[in-house]
């Protein structure tokens, strides 16, 4: 029973949400019980699974908790870490959910200039995220000088794309070809980056996303048909 | 002889990963102190973009979608910075979402660092609306295709949407004249694509940082009227509204700010990478001599 019940909600919804699409809709003309139904399921099952999505934070949090609660009292590897996160957690929280600073009630703005949230937000948050960030710009570079050699031809050719599109997207690209007369426009730095961007990348993109699309389409099927348990916990 | 230019392709070829920090930190730093500008001109990508904000009639209602988070707004947030400001310059009406739970001060940073400062008549409510983030991803997409008071009862200040005139005539996102979002990764402008601009034929706009366009452009044009790319995109789209309208000409704009120290951190790696090959032609050459 506690698997059935879970099996047939995902069958019934999945069901209805992909005959959607199919009916036309009331305020389009579609007629008879059918069309009224698809379009009330269409827009409430949405708002039916954000109302799910925000018991997920819930669950989140209380796990978060509950993690590295266990560790700081185990006093496990790292668990000042853990402590750090509990208490940073915690602060946020409070400070967050009892709009401290800000504008009073329910209905005031948690991004208000006057909250603690807000000042947390620009003066930690954003500096902490920004120069984690930045500091992939040296892991990138040292990457490229290792990575981009001459080995072979398939090496050597994504050295030059990869040549034409780091130059051509800065000024200096356009500045350094900008002189070809416009019979070879298309080989000017700039215009070559972009072909290279949107002819052979879209390419080997269109490729990925068909693919990844028809794995999600089986997976999908796979989902609403029954056959595949293990996201209830089940086997394969 | 020889034996010596050998030596030095062993040495470029393995180069110490800290002399590339250094260089390219020293290069960086002084880009910055010298607050070195560079030309820059709209491409074909953001062109689209900015000539429907230029085009559309004014008062023309746009949804603006901020999915990115601290990390990513320095490619970002110029971009939105840009796009606010076109928009507000031409008599257009914003409203302003998120799917990141970080949006709701991303959205408060571009209402202060922009409107507050540039558009002092402009007013929340009348000429702009923030709702602001909800949790649901693509769901969120999907719930305000169909009705938009159905996810929000009312903006960040608490007023119902139907007492916003930014808002009026607005009931769902098929009423919006554009979208764009502004995406960092997922959710962002894939599903939206996928969820609005797609299924209900809705102009749609788009912004990503850089690792991320190039999974963008096979929407474009058909999807996606325009790309902005990460910083350049944006400066692109700085330059098209300093073609555009001659009041920006000479005001200071973030992203052509960035564009002197993202090309010469692009010509750096560069460098690094010809030394590198150097160093190992070098290094080949030698043992093909040996042998």
């Amino acid at each position: 029973m506690r698997r059935l019940i879970p099996r047939l909600i995902l069958t019934v919804v999945g069901v209805v949400l992909v005959l959607t699409p199919f009916f036309v809709r009331p305020e389009a003309g579609g007629r008879g019980p059918l069309p009224v139904f698809f379009a009330y399921a269409d827009e409430n099952f949405s708002v039916w699974f954000n109302v799910l999505a925000v018991f997920a934070f819930i669950l989140g949090g209380a796990n978060l908790l509950r993690t590295h609660a266990l560790r700081v009292r185990e006093r496990g590897r790292d668990w000042p870490y853990s402590l750090l996160t509990l208490v940073a957690f915690t602060a946020v929280l409070v400070l967050g959910l009892f709009k401290v600073g800000g504008p009073p009630g329910l209905q005031g703005s948690v991004s208000h200039g006057d909250s603690a949230l807000t000042w947390i937000f620009d003066w930690i948050y954003m500096p902490l995220k920004s120069t984690l960030f930045a500091l992939l710009a040296f892991f990138v570079a040292s990457a490229a000088y290792r990575a981009f050699r001459l080995r072979s031809w398939e090496a050597s050719l994504l050295l030059a794309a990869a040549f034409v599109v780091l130059i051509g997207r800065t000024p200096f690209g356009v500045t350094l070809t900008a002189w070809l007369p416009n019979v070879l426009r298309f080989l000017r730095l700039d215009e070559l980056s972009i072909w290279i961007m949107k002819v052979p990348n879209t390419a080997g993109w269109r490729s990925i996303l068909i693919g990844i699309s028809l794995g999600v389409v089986a997976m999908s099927l796979r989902l609403i048909l029954g056959i595949e348990h293990a996201v209830l916990g089940g086997r394969r | 002889m020889r034996r010596r230019g050998a030596d030095w392709g062993a040495r470029l070829a393995g180069l110490d990963r800290r002399w590339i920090y250094l260089i390219l930190a020293a290069g960086l730093i002084l880009t910055l102190l010298t607050g070195l500008r560079l030309p820059e001109r709209p491409s074909i990508l953001v062109e689209p973009l900015y000539e429907r904000v230029e085009n559309l009639p004014p008062g023309s209602p746009i949804l603006l979608s901020l999915d990115y988070t601290p990390s990513t707004a320095p490619e970002l947030e110029p971009m939105a910075f840009a796009v606010v400001r076109h928009a507000l310059l031409k008599g257009h009406r914003l409203c302003f979402v998120s799917l990141y739970p970080e949006g709701d001060n991303q959205i408060a940073r571009v209402t202060e660092g922009v409107i507050a400062r540039e558009f002092p008549a402009v007013r929340a409510g009348r000429d702009f609306a923030v709702l602001g983030y909800k949790a649901g991803n693509e769901m969120v997409i999907n719930a305000l295709a169909q009705r938009l008071d159905s996810m929000y009862a009312g903006d960040l200040e608490g007023r119902p949407l139907a007492e916003l005139p930014a808002l009026a005539g607005v009931h769902r996102l098929a009423d919006f004249a554009l979208v764009v979002a502004f995406s960092a990764g997922t959710p962002g402008l894939k599903e939206w694509i996928l969820f609005a601009g797609d299924p209900l034929g809705l102009p749609l706009g788009g912004g990503c940082n850089g690792a991320g366009a190039p999974q963008f452009l096979p929407y474009f044009p058909h999807q996606l009227l325009g790309l902005m790319g990460g910083i350049k995109g944006a400066a692109e789209y700085e330059a098209a509204l300093r073609l555009g309208h001659p009041e920006f000409h000479q005001r200071t704009m973030r992203a052509t700010e960035g564009m002197g120290p993202q090309a010469v951190a692009h010509c750096i790696i560069i460098a690094f990478v010809l030394l590198g090959n150097l160093g190992l032609l070098l290094s080949r050459r030698r043992r093909e001599d040996a042998t």
